[in-house]
């Protein structure tokens, strides 16, 4: 043969370098399926902060709905009483009513009453309004209870008012009684309906506290499963990526001892020559 | 360019002319690729080091979000507390006020001045202690006998007095709990909503129409001293959190610095390797050489 024999020495370097190669080769590839992982992993995990910020606004905004209602009911409830106790009090002359201007009193009483009952109304559809242009009311959920309990909230019956809006309840009348310059006409039902009905009302608010209560549990829940989700899926990513560096710096490795694999056969094919 | 083509360098190399320059430039050539394998070994070993510290910075990350999300959910709990307060105090200094009228305790009789705010109290200490979940985990992370944890963040000997103080909050919330649950048995009851009659209004005292006559009063301070012992304790969970997230913060600091550490050990690690090789490389050169040298010699002189 004209090029000569390859000693045993040179096959054993020609092995070496092909075996290192095809390491190196197999691991790039697994370097590529390890960044493939990375990248869903990482689009998971975005998806998972995603949702972990979702539930955690659903719950911030449902506690400050809670703590809305708490105080909006808390008053609206105590002034309503006070006041249409203290209008029964002076309208029936018992002995209180030496303290005050009865008139004055009366007038303020009755309107007091008047427009805390308008308030009660307000507030319900205020955080009805409010509620409704929050993310959670807008998010599909998968269970069917919790997206019962959100389309139903703050739904109430709303008939006192549009029975008595024509008579008692229209803008003129509600902006005078505000500002002082006209009474609330003096009627005994309606006065006592003003105290039910604004009782009715806050007590239905209230109602609507312990279901958002419900819903925040959820919301917190939620978070909390997601949270240790994304927390594995964190760690398995922080793996794989660990994986990776080790394929790539292996891959290095493998391709450097080939590299060395054919140097140390051209040395011993060029010292062969020389000797010869 | 033709000499980088096969067919012209492999004579240039392999000639007797250029034999010592050819296994040279191949020795330097050995010599690089130790030089890198070297390197990537070390980089193997020092990153398989780092990785363990960027596995801890990435767990701390979540806590961290953990300690932020609870900040801002205390935030919510205070700000809450504090409208409360102001709420019932302008409320109970109305109510004072209309009381001092002549017959002014047909008006503001115990019903009056207390219910409400014993409703917003007693909503106060349910959000805490009827949520068992919360309870229990509270209750385990304050037990100074049994939470390991309490023990690695804080000295007993130096935080001595601090502990006593937990041991004493945890006593007591074990004590306001049972006071709690035994008003709350009661409150239930109440329908802090109920339609009076006309009739209820006028009679001396509104307190009959519960059944909880006289109750109002010592419910009412109960539940203001749980609400406030809740503070407390609550305040204390965020001192003990917040010193957790300090810590957790100067933990992962250092890991960051382990990190910096390492990754600068690794490149004095290879320009050590680097100088180390090289003069190997030169030490081997030299012996190769005057050994080639000498084969050298001895076929000349034999030839002559």
């Amino acid at each position: 043969m004209r090029r000569g024999k390859l000693t045993n020495k040179s096959i054993l370097y020609v092995i070496l370098a092909g075996v290192f190669t095809l390491l190196s080769f197999f691991l790039d590839q697994q370097v590529i399926q390890k960044e493939d992982t990375i990248r869903d992993q990482s689009l998971i995990i975005e998806k998972k902060f995603q949702k972990i910020d979702d539930e955690n606004s659903h719950f911030v905004a449902v506690e400050n709905l809670k703590t809305r209602i708490f105080f909006s009911t808390h008053q609206v409830n105590s002034f309503s009483t006070i006041n249409y106790k203290i209008y029964l009090l002076i309208n029936n002359n018992y002995e209180l009513a030496d303290n005050f201007d009865r008139k004055a009193i009366l007038t303020t009483a009755k309107a007091n009453l008047y427009l805390q009952f308008l308030i009660a109304r307000y507030n319900i559809l205020e955080l009805a309004i409010a509620a409704d242009q929050m993310a959670f009311t807008k998010t599909n959920y998968d269970n069917q209870l919790i997206r019962d309990k959100i389309t139903k909230l703050f739904i109430w019956d709303d008939n006192f008012f549009k029975k008595n809006e024509k008579e008692y309840f229209y803008q003129s009348l509600i902006d005078s009684v505000a500002d002082g310059t006209e009474e609330v006409p003096d009627n005994d039902i309606f006065l006592r309906s003003l105290y039910v009905e604004t009782s009715k009302i806050n007590k239905k608010l209230f109602s609507y506290y312990e279901t958002l209560d419900e819903l925040s549990e959820y919301f917190f829940e939620q978070e909390s499963l997601i949270e240790i989700d994304k927390d594995e899926l964190i760690l398995e990513q922080a793996n794989t990526k660990i994986q990776k560096n080790y394929y790539i710096l292996l891959s290095i490795l493998f391709q450097i001892l080939s590299l060395l694999s054919f140097l140390l056969l051209f040395k011993n094919f060029i010292n062969n020559t020389f000797s010869r | 360019m033709r000499f980088f083509k096969i067919p012209t360098l492999t004579p240039f190399l392999i000639s007797k002319k250029n034999i010592r320059k050819s296994l040279l430039i191949i020795n330097i050539g050995i010599f690089l690729s130790i030089f890198a394998a070297s390197s990537a070994l070390i980089s193997l070993y020092i990153e398989n080091q780092i990785s363990k510290y960027e596995t801890s910075i990435i767990e701390n990350r979540s806590l961290n979000r953990f300690f932020n999300n609870l900040e801002s959910h205390y935030g919510i709990y205070e700000d809450a507390r504090s409208r409360l307060y102001l709420s019932n105090n302008t409320f109970a200094s109305y109510n004072e006020i209309l009381a001092t009228l002549k017959k002014g305790d047909i008006l503001i009789d115990d019903r009056e001045y207390y219910l409400y705010r014993l409703f917003s109290l007693y909503h106060g200490a349910k959000e805490f202690f009827d949520d068992e979940d919360f309870l229990l985990e509270i209750d385990e992370f304050m037990d100074v006998d049994k939470s390991d944890f309490l023990i690695q963040m804080y000295d007993p000997i130096v935080h001595k007095k601090f502990f006593e103080k937990i041991k004493v909050l945890s006593t007591n919330f074990k004590l306001n709990k049972t006071t709690y649950n035994y008003i709350s048995k009661d409150l239930k009851k109440i329908d802090f909503f109920k339609i009076l009659e006309d009739k209820e209004f006028f009679s001396l005292s509104t307190s009959k129409i519960d059944n909880y006559e006289n109750y109002y009063k010592s419910y009412y301070i109960k539940l203001y001293e749980i609400n406030d012992f809740m503070f407390e304790y609550l305040s204390i969970f965020r001192e003990i959190l917040s010193d957790w997230s300090i810590s957790n913060k100067s933990y992962n600091i250092e890991n960051y610095k382990e990190v910096e550490r390492l990754s600068n050990l690794e490149k004095q690690i290879i320009i050590i390797a680097f100088i180390l090789q090289i003069i190997i490389f030169f030490v081997t050169q030299f012996f190769e050489i005057s050994f080639a040298t000498k084969i050298k010699k001895k076929i000349v002189k034999n030839k002559k």
